[in-house]
């Protein structure tokens, strides 16, 4: 017999999976400390889930009809291990109070997990009526909220003697017209100390807010409730302007403070921990204001909320005038403008002013009647609220900048600007006086004239009377023409516009060119002496041609055959980079040969130089036509060797 | 110190005379050339200018004063396009209540006459406040110095420091002028700041575009069109810069406070 291990094995993965992917991986649970309590108690609605999960979800709150939330309580995880396994549990909730005597079943908490929601238990809590009426009648139908605790004996004796107050005016409001919600604290010989705000605040959906007191110094005044004293102050205070029709909660304020227990209470609390310093002797000692404040040691914390309002929002009449300009107030009006009478180049400002109560930020602008005789140009406004006897306030201004077509008497006419009154539950038409308006014609002719009483002291000038003169501007004109024909009768232009002066530019730049050319080649002549004197030789030799030139025309043939020898010896030498002082006829001769220089001017040389050597050192004078010959030959030669020698 | 072959007859002095030549040469023709830039457009018929600069001066002092700017313009239509012209075209057509052409008047005889104190006054005079802007603290003295100077007058500038920095190089490289090589510097220095200067001026003048409206209360719109919204009234004389000019009669314009909008081409003039 076959036992088939897979079949199995695939069985018990089945009914593993199917138990554990239809179990609930945790357990979630309601709970409340007090089944039955009065209306002066709170208490505390708590949510727990737990489970082997590490990624337990946060369970999320229900509603909870019949009850506001005093506070709520932070969520908490805790984690316990027994018997090798984890189970992790996480804690929320909120502190209750109620608001009405009855049976209340607060809906199940719900946790969403894994795309599934998984829902708590309902808990059912009966509140039942006061045995003793402890707070005015008048309060009482409001519905008010006294201070809370976490001491029971405590709250009931602060029953009617600390709590919020919020007032409402009006509580049937026209939209667009402001309800004043003011929260009033009230306080009947009750210390308290350290007020602040709990979160989260009340949020005022469907309605704009503006605040008229900020929250602040409590300054407290008093005031007489059904025969009992209270010390009442205002807390905040703010303007709430509908936008929707209907019925609307307001959630309430939330606030919490230090509340000193009195004497007779604090022996009275199994909750605290008595020590060694809570003997009486020590709670009158230090309970002396000398040494500490009462609320350093025998103070709680309470927690103050306003009872729920609601208020009803209601649409305005039916049906509206058609030019409704959906401004909801009990306003007037006023125009004005900046000046009557004006030239026609000039412009007019229209002043229109709206004053009276009501959200002065919702006022439309108001139109003028169309008219051919203005441009309007487009407006401006502000609005200034001020806060008057439990309403809202101020002043809205339009201005509008007119300009006049032409000159004459004209009118400006504003059209009806119809609001409704919500203090008189009618629509109104508010209408304003024509503004006349005198329009003088420019006077083109004389633009400039513009007259100035402006005075200026000239000191020094003294008038007969004996008085100092002083110089008075009368008028204010343009200078006159200038009439000098020769600077009139030119043509202006932009002289680097020419293309003759932009190509002059480059001459500069092409001298700077020719210097650095010249002074480059400067520095190579003074670093290279033979090629010096090789390029200076020519120079050198028609300067003792010219000197022998002119000792041939003075006849003076000794200087002449000497400046000959010179000119030829020197130019030979100064090419061949050779001394000229020891420079024999015979070596160069035969330099020059070397440098492939013909033979027939070679021996023209040497013939010249010996008759030069003859004519100087022996008596024989020569004609001049010989001397004349033997320098154009000279001058020849020189002539052949500069090419010759390049 | 290089030691130099000195050779007698021909030597470096008479190449930088060469060179010098050249330049005195060239600054010649360049002062040519702006004589004849400055001189009477037509000279072909000179006597009928000068007429009608006189008949046009006459009916000026007589109060007629559309008559006169009309033969001022029939003058800069014929080429004479002096400051002297546009200052009187602009004293003109103030007296006749035409204060945005007055204003382009006064703006161009400003542009080859900055110094002129009757022109600046008058143009004081006309403008409205938003032509008036200073600029930053900083830039005054900056801005100040530029425009106490026409264009030509920086460019002339300019080309004396450039002619100089070239003659003290040839100078320094012939070895002319012991003390050339010390001048080159503080002369380039010079140099380059009147052509920065000159750069400036230039950009503003030359390759920026400003108009002026002529239409008192032109309405600046956010678009070229009527259906845009009007962001500004501008009055007649406001001086603006002409960023674009489009085809459909509209331009966009930016005003000395920064505001930028588009009206009617038809509604002002070019400087």
């Amino acid at each position: 017999m076959g036992f088939n291990f897979k079949i199995v094995f695939a069985l018990a993965g089945f009914l593993w999976f199917g138990v554990f992917a239809g179990a609930q991986p945790f357990t979630i649970t309601a709970e409340v400390d007090h089944d039955k309590i009065t209306l002066s108690e709170s208490v505390k609605y708590t949510v727990k889930v737990s489970g082997t999960t590490q990624n337990l979800p946060a369970p999320e709150l229900p509603d909870f009809p019949g009850f506001i939330v005093l506070q709520y309580l932070p969520t908490s995880t805790q984690i316990f291990q027994t018997m090798g396994t984890f189970e992790v549990s996480r804690v929320t909730g909120a502190v209750l109070k109620p608001t009405s005597v009855g049976k209340f079943t607060i809906p199940p908490a719900s946790v969403m997990y894994q795309g599934k929601i998984y829902k708590s238990n309902s808990v059912t809590i009966e509140v039942v009526k006061e045995s003793s009426d402890l707070i005015p009648p008048s309060l009482a139908n409001l519905g008010i909220i006294s201070a809370s605790t976490d001491e029971p004996a405590l709250n009931k004796w602060l029953t009617g003697k600390l709590f919020l107050l919020a007032e409402v005016s009006p509580t049937e409001p026209y939209i667009g017209q402001p309800v004043i919600l003011s929260y009033y604290l009230y306080d009947d010989g009750v210390q308290i100390a350290d007020p602040r705000f709990l979160l989260p605040e009340p949020q005022y959906k469907d309605f704009i807010k503006q605040a008229i007191k900020e929250p602040g110094g409590l300054e407290f005044t008093r005031k007489n409730v059904d025969g009992r004293l209270y010390d009442v102050a205002l807390v905040q205070s703010i303007a709430l302007i509908p936008t929707k029709t209907g019925d609307f909660s307001l959630d309430p304020l939330r606030m919490s403070c230090k509340v000193v227990i009195p004497s007779h209470l604090r022996s009275r609390q199994p909750s605290r921990p008595r020590s060694f310093f809570d003997d009486e002797f020590f709670d009158s000692f230090f309970n002396d204001p000398f040494f500490s404040s009462p609320f350093d040691r025998n103070s709680v914390s309470a927690v103050l909320v306003s009872q729920p309002v609601t208020i009803k929002v209601n649409p305005l009449p039916e049906p509206a005038p058609p030019d409704f300009s959906g401004t909801v107030g009990n306003y007037t009006l006023e125009t004005s403008v900046d000046r009557t009478s004006a030239r026609e180049d000039e412009l007019i400002t229209l002043k229109i002013k709206f004053t009276g109560t009501g959200y002065v930020d919702s006022i439309a602008e108001p139109k003028l009647a169309s008219t051919p005789d203005f441009e309007v140009y487009s407006s401006k406004s502000k609005s200034k609220t001020t806060p008057v006897a439990g309403t809202l306030a101020g002043e809205k201004e339009f201005e509008f900048v007119l300009r006049p077509k032409r000159p004459g008497k004209l009118t400006v006419q504003l059209m009806d600007y119809v609001i409704f009154n919500p203090d008189k539950n009618q629509y109104e038409r508010l209408t304003a006086e024509p503004i006349k308006l005198q329009i003088a014609a420019v006077k083109k002719e004389q633009p400039l004239l513009i007259a100035e009483a402006k005075k200026e002291a000239r000191p020094g000038s003294v008038n007969p009377s004996g008085e100092q003169e002083t110089v008075v501007t009368i008028g204010k004109d343009i200078n006159y023409i200038h009439t000098g024909e020769l600077k009139a009768l030119r043509k202006a232009g932009y002289i680097f516009m020419s293309r003759a002066v932009l190509l002059l530019q480059l001459i500069p730049a092409l001298a700077v060119a020719i210097a650095f050319i010249i002074s480059q080649r400067q520095q190579r002549l003074a670093a290279d002496r033979g090629l010096a004197r090789k390029v200076y030789a020519r120079g050198v030799a028609s300067r003792r041609l010219r000197l022998a030139k002119k000792s041939l025309n003075n006849r003076n043939p000794d200087e002449f055959f000497a400046e000959v020898s010179k000119a030829m010896r020197g130019f030979i030498a100064d090419k061949l980079n050779k001394p000229t002082a020891s420079l024999t006829v015979d070596e160069a001769i035969e330099e020059l040969q070397k440098r492939s220089v013909p033979e027939e001017i070679c021996q023209q040389i040497k013939e010249i130089l010996e008759r030069c050597d003859v004519a100087r050192y022996t008596s024989i004078n020569p004609a001049p036509e010989e001397m004349n010959n033997l320098f154009q030959q000279c001058t020849h030669i020189i002539n052949s060797l500069e090419k010759l020698l390049k | 110190m290089h030691a130099y072959y000195k050779f007698p007859g021909e030597t470096a002095e008479m190449n930088a005379k060469i060179a010098l030549s050249w330049m005195v040469i060239s600054l010649l023709v360049f002062l040519n050339a702006y004589g004849s830039a400055n001189k009477p457009a037509s000279s072909d018929n000179p006597l009928s200018a000068s007429e009608l600069f006189a008949k046009a001066n006459q009916l000026y002092q007589q109060g007629k004063f559309k008559e006169s700017a009309q033969l001022y313009q029939r003058l800069i239509a014929m080429g004479y396009n002096s400051p002297t012209l546009w200052y009187n075209l602009g004293n003109a057509y103030v007296k006749s209540g035409q204060t945005g052409k007055a204003v382009v008047a006064y703006e161009r005889a400003l542009r080859f006459a900055p110094r002129d104190s009757d022109l600046r006054e008058n143009l004081l005079l006309i403008s409205p406040p938003e032509n008036l802007r200073k600029p930053f603290i900083l830039l005054r003295p900056f801005v100040a110095f530029i425009n106490y100077f026409s264009l030509n007058e920086l460019f002339m500038l300019c080309e004396i420091f450039y002619v100089c920095t070239c003659l003290m190089l040839i100078a320094s490289l012939l070895r002319l002028l012991p003390i050339a090589r010390r001048l080159i510097k503080p002369v380039l220095i010079l140099f380059v700041l009147f052509l920065i200067f000159f750069a400036v001026n230039f950009y503003q003048e030359v390759m920026t575009t400003y108009g002026v409206i002529v239409h008192d209360k032109t309405i600046a719109r956010s678009g070229p069109g009527n259906e845009f919204t009007e962001i500004m009234v501008l009055p007649e004389g406001t001086k603006f810069r002409l960023l674009a000019e489009q085809s459909d009669g509209w331009a966009k314009i930016r005003i000395p406070d920064g505001l930028t909008g588009f009206v009617p081409s038809s509604a002002f003039e070019k400087i």
